[in-house]
């Protein structure tokens, strides 16, 4: 697949209705490894995830990849996993392709 | 420039993210796959406060609609990695143009615009069977795979003002059981070329539907109902009644993407 292409996400969450507001039907790509994910503006907000095959991701509830976590492992799959129970958000994660980790590929620069 | 499918980029060049850290629990991103005459009927005018580029991209951010009035310019062009780029009010007098104030896009990749990609139509509700459309092709377990269907949403709900957008992979039974979705929910929807998506407001795909065929099309439908503005900033008549679905249903080239064909579920 396409890690290499990093225009193209091994990983997308979705939000769900915050506390009955309404303001949910949320989704997000993720890209690669994120010691914050706040920077992009996803703020605790991972319910629910999508991983393509190949993938692993571990989301953290701490920056710096602290906190409790929660991993879905795809590496050997053949079919997306749907993780449909409550992630409780996250505010980091690590990202995998085949094993290996795709670090962080953001920049306020582009380079 | 790479992931066409009729021509269409069917991977987003950026994301609009509305309300960086304001507060917790929030996911408000748009993808943003070519120019955009109107953000507002595309439910995202004047919430911007963030974008994420990718290489090759340029953008240009325009305070009204039909790309008048230049405010800034983001240019990952040259980039070799995500540009991330808060639009921040000036300290210590702000002036109101930055953030919250944009109604239109333009978007370059390696200096071209990538225009006229987006068609804005209105869809009305139907009741009882809705139209089947003859496959183009037919899909397998197989089929799924070598297209890498998975890895391309087909379609995006779209929840106005600027308060979110979910990527649709395969037809979903239940929103609420989906994603917890219970209160507002869509204003408009993305299809992508390909694709056909039906909104049901009943679970298990019953009841009233809206059907937004883009299967043999060669641009990205702007499907809207009346929860949002028209390109002449008018309100919508003859739409449908948003916030009101409870599944939907996915089809490729006429074929329904079932979810279990190319998704596992698991509860971890």
């Amino acid at each position: 697949m396409f890690h290499q292409n990093i225009r193209v996400p091994g990983v997308y969450i979705f939000n769900d209705n915050v506390s009955g507001t309404g303001n949910g039907m949320q989704s997000a790509p993720i890209f690669c490894t994120m010691s914050d994910m706040s920077i992009l503006g996803m703020n605790q907000s991972s319910e629910r995830a999508v991983v393509f095959p190949k993938y692993k991701v571990i989301f953290y509830a701490n920056t710096n990849f602290g906190g409790t976590t929660r991993t879905i492992d795809n590496k050997d799959g053949t079919k997306c996993i749907y993780e449909n129970n409550a992630l409780n958000g996250a505010l980091s994660c690590a990202v995998y392709y085949g094993g290996v980790e795709i670090p962080n590929i953001f920049s306020t620069t582009g380079t | 420039m790479s992931f066409l499918y009729n021509n269409v980029p069917i991977m987003p060049g950026a994301y609009l993210v509305n309300g960086l850290s304001s507060s917790n629990n929030e996911l408000w991103q748009l993808p943003i796959f070519g120019s955009v005459r109107n953000l507002t009927s595309m439910g995202f005018g004047n919430v911007d406060n963030f974008y994420y580029i990718m290489p090759g991209y340029k953008i240009e951010l325009y305070r009204n609609s039909e790309y008048n009035a230049l405010s800034q310019t983001i240019d990952n062009t040259d980039g070799t990695k995500i540009m991330y780029k808060q639009i921040v009010t000036p300290s210590p007098n702000p002036t109101g143009i930055f953030g919250d104030d944009c109604n239109s896009i333009k978007m370059f990749y390696e200096g071209v615009e990538i225009a006229n990609k987006y068609t804005y139509t209105i869809y009305g509700q139907s009741s009882g069977t809705p139209p089947a459309t003859t496959p183009i092709t037919t899909l397998t377990s197989g089929s799924h795979k070598l297209l890498n269907l998975s890895l391309f949403p087909g379609a995006y709900l779209i929840n106005s003002p600027g308060v979110g957008c979910m990527a649709i992979f395969f037809s979903i039974t239940s929103l609420n059981t989906f994603i917890d979705q219970s209160g507002d929910r869509e204003d408009c929807v993305l299809v992508m070329p390909g694709y056909k998506l039906i909104l049901y407001s009943g679970n298990n795909h019953t009841g009233t539907y809206v059907a937004i065929n883009n299967t043999e099309g060669t641009t990205i439908i702007v499907g809207l109902s009346t929860g949002v503005r028209d390109l002449s900033d008018n309100v919508i008549t003859g739409g449908w009644t948003p916030n009101n679905i409870l599944s939907c249903k996915l089809f490729f080239n006429g074929n329904e993407v079932i979810q279990t064909d190319i998704a596992v579920t698991q509860t971890s």
